[in-house]
């Protein structure tokens, strides 16, 4: 996970001074795809379906430029896109589910068993198993807090969900997870 | 409890390392698929003749519409014009006064007993016969003469 790239600031200038759209969208890319990336994977497991949600996010930030005016943080729009399309793609999923005969089949947890792309350790395999039985959205906090140790201002910002939510949701989130892994060791 | 110490201890200092990977070059490939994807999707949405004309056609279409939904239940100017001018004519103050001024009992019985059609019937056959002109003694010369006048 590699920070490349000018800083936002930049980016915004770019876009601003020159109205090169092509110019700042390449900066934008070479600075957040791995990030992005890593923040759909976990929500997702697959990596087809973490590239094609972020071949959409990336479209979405595309069509987005010339609208964007810098209000926000690049950093805070484009998770926040990330975001909406990743939800977008679980709220699909599990409408495909609910109709499926064999709902085992498609389960997170099955397409983390028979994922050639993990190469974590039984520890890891089991922590994010268990992560994986979380609701969507506490999932997504969780991940956010825990893995990529953002500040709770910055989910705020890109979730829309209040801090003291966002407190509580990740609390309730690692009690669940505690309590899966002492069930397991019982 | 130890247990479960140790797992969050190993849990922390495994915390660093992804467990996923990606396929080799996934990321350096990235920047030009997505450039494709974007010409693509660009390719897709670029207006054709119909789609720029669209607009177009759908205003004159609608300009259609109100015209026939005028013509169909707009209002009937000709009705109205004479509408208007019967009116005019009926109350017109002159005319009015001119109609009180020359009424009288007379005209109001002949009205009622049609004794005007039989006065008019009688005046246009007086007016007939003044005109009669008799032509038993008149040569070819005399007659083109009175057609010619």
């Amino acid at each position: 996970m590699t920070d490349t790239g000018l800083s936002d600031k930049k980016i915004i200038q770019t876009l601003k001074d020159s109205r090169d759209k092509e110019r700042a969208f390449s900066l934008i890319l070479k600075k957040y795809q791995e990030r992005l990336y890593w923040y759909i994977r976990k929500m997702v497991i697959s990596h087809d379906d973490t590239d094609d949600i972020l071949q959409n996010s990336f479209l979405k930030i595309w069509k987005g430029l010339d609208k964007f005016r810098g209000d926000s943080s690049i950093y805070t729009w484009v998770y926040r896109i990330a975001t909406n399309e990743t939800f977008t793609f679980l709220k699909t999923r599990d409408k495909q589910r609910a109709f499926s005969i064999n709902k085992e089949e498609s389960s997170f947890e099955n397409t983390l068993k028979s994922d050639h792309h993990f190469n974590g350790t039984e520890l890891q395999r089991k922590l994010q198993s268990f992560i994986l039985k979380l609701p969507d959205k506490q999932r997504l906090i969780f991940n956010m807090k825990y893995f990529d140790e953002m500040k709770y201002e910055e989910i705020s910002r890109i979730t829309g969900t209040s801090v003291g939510s966002l407190k509580a949701s990740y609390h309730h989130a690692v009690n669940k997870i505690k309590d899966m892994f002492n069930n397991e060791l019982i | 409890m130890n247990k479960d110490k140790d797992i969050f201890d190993a849990l922390n200092e495994l915390k660093g390392n992804n467990p996923f990977d990606v396929p080799e070059g996934y990321f350096d490939s990235f920047p030009q698929r997505m450039k494709e994807r974007i010409e693509r999707e660009d390719e897709n949405q670029r207006p054709g003749l119909i789609r720029i004309m669209k607009p177009w056609l759908g205003l004159a279409a609608g300009f259609l519409f109100i015209i026939a939904l005028y013509i169909t239940f707009g209002p009937d100017f000709s009705n109205t014009k004479t509408a208007e001018v019967n009116t005019e004519m009926f109350f017109d103050d002159g005319t009015l006064d001119q109609f009180f001024t020359e009424f009288n009992e007379y005209d109001l019985i002949c009205y009622l007993t049609d004794c005007n059609k039989t006065d008019k019937q009688d005046k246009t056959n007086n007016i007939n016969s003044e005109i009669e002109i008799d032509v038993t003694g008149l040569t070819q010369d005399d007659v083109e003469d009175l057609i010619l006048f």
